[in-house]
């Protein structure tokens, strides 16, 4: 459904333009990956592949683990998260999703 | 069901009242490092010998991070973040920052204000994507896509960034970028941790770019 939106701010500069994306807050959830595991899947309604982003929020674990230690990509209906670090333990994620489209 | 939907000009939904948005918090420089040097990250977009810890690094929490690159940064999102110096400014949004109210106002179901066309100001645009495509080699080779001089780059969305320890050794893995004359450029480093091709190959890999209309 093709539309547009155009929006000036009081000193006449377009501050939306037709062509713009917005981002979406979708809600919040957690995940925890097994010890000795490097991926995990889950289930999250209004993700797209094409048209969203998740992100890790924070980490928590027996061991040091950061956000940054995870590399995320949304699916249709879905997340998957990568462990890049070589940290074994396991760790519970909270992840904060979006869409754009 | 009542509500209000608008969309964009390629009929992607940009505004709904069932949804916030995400709004402008504040902006970090990156100017200082520290440790310069002291990870060797090299790749086809050169080496980390005059990169370092920003002083001013953005914790990685659940602040949206964007990141406005200057010309010939380099740029390794790990947190804190891996740069060259005066890399650029970090720009953070959120969910809950309170919405302004003005000329058109949006409310969700509950009566919030969700958008209004004076917040828009502080509402990042998003203007396009830098998308290294599935299977692309990005192990081996390097993703580059204009993305003009002004933009942020949704660093909340880059998959992974990590230096890490595990005891044994000191790896790391994940996007390293340079920034030319309006052009971000990409590829994927690893020393003892995931490649591309073990992790998002088979999936690619999409970053949003925009402005701040409240800081251009």
């Amino acid at each position: 459904m093709p539309g547009g939106l155009q929006c000036w701010d009081a000193n006449g500069k377009l501050i939306v333009d037709i062509g713009d994306y917005n981002t979406r807050y979708l809600g919040r959830t957690s995940v925890t990956m097994a010890a000795n595991t490097n991926q995990v899947t889950g289930a999250f309604g209004g993700l797209t592949s094409s048209g969203s982003f998740v992100v890790v929020a924070s980490a928590s674990s027996s061991s040091y683990y950061t956000p940054s230690n995870f590399a995320a990509r949304s699916y249709d209906g879905g997340y998957r998260i990568f462990k890049l670090s070589a940290y074994t333990a396991a760790v519970t994620l909270t992840l904060d999703m979006y869409a754009f489209i | 069901m009542s509500g209000y939907q608008v969309f964009n000009s390629a009929g992607a939904l940009v505004i709904d009242s069932d949804y916030k948005g995400t709004y402008y918090r504040d902006t970090v420089n990156y100017t200082s490092i520290t440790d310069i040097g002291y990870y060797n990250i090299t790749c086809q977009l050169g080496n980390s010998n005059d990169m370092g810890h920003a002083n001013a690094s953005v914790p990685v929490d659940d602040n949206l991070r964007w990141f406005k690159p200057n010309n010939n940064a380099k740029m390794f999102f790990t947190g804190p973040d891996w740069v060259t110096a005066n890399s650029g400014s970090m720009a953070r949004s959120r969910s809950d920052m309170p919405v302004e109210s003005g000329y058109r106002d949006v409310f969700n179901s509950a009566g919030e204000l969700v958008w209004s066309a004076v917040m828009a100001a502080k509402i990042p645009r998003i203007l396009g994507f830098f998308d290294v495509p599935a299977n692309f080699d990005l192990d081996n080779s390097v993703y580059s896509q204009a993305i003009g001089n002004d933009s942020w780059i949704l660093v909340s969305s880059v998959p992974g960034g990590n230096i890490s320890d595990d005891g044994s050794g000191t790896g790391f893995s994940g996007p390293f970028f340079r920034f030319q004359n309006g052009t971000l450029q990409c590829q994927w480093v690893n020393k003892l941790q995931q490649s591309w091709a073990s992790t998002l190959r088979p999936y690619g890999m999409r970053i949003p770019y925009g402005v701040f209309s409240n800081l251009s």
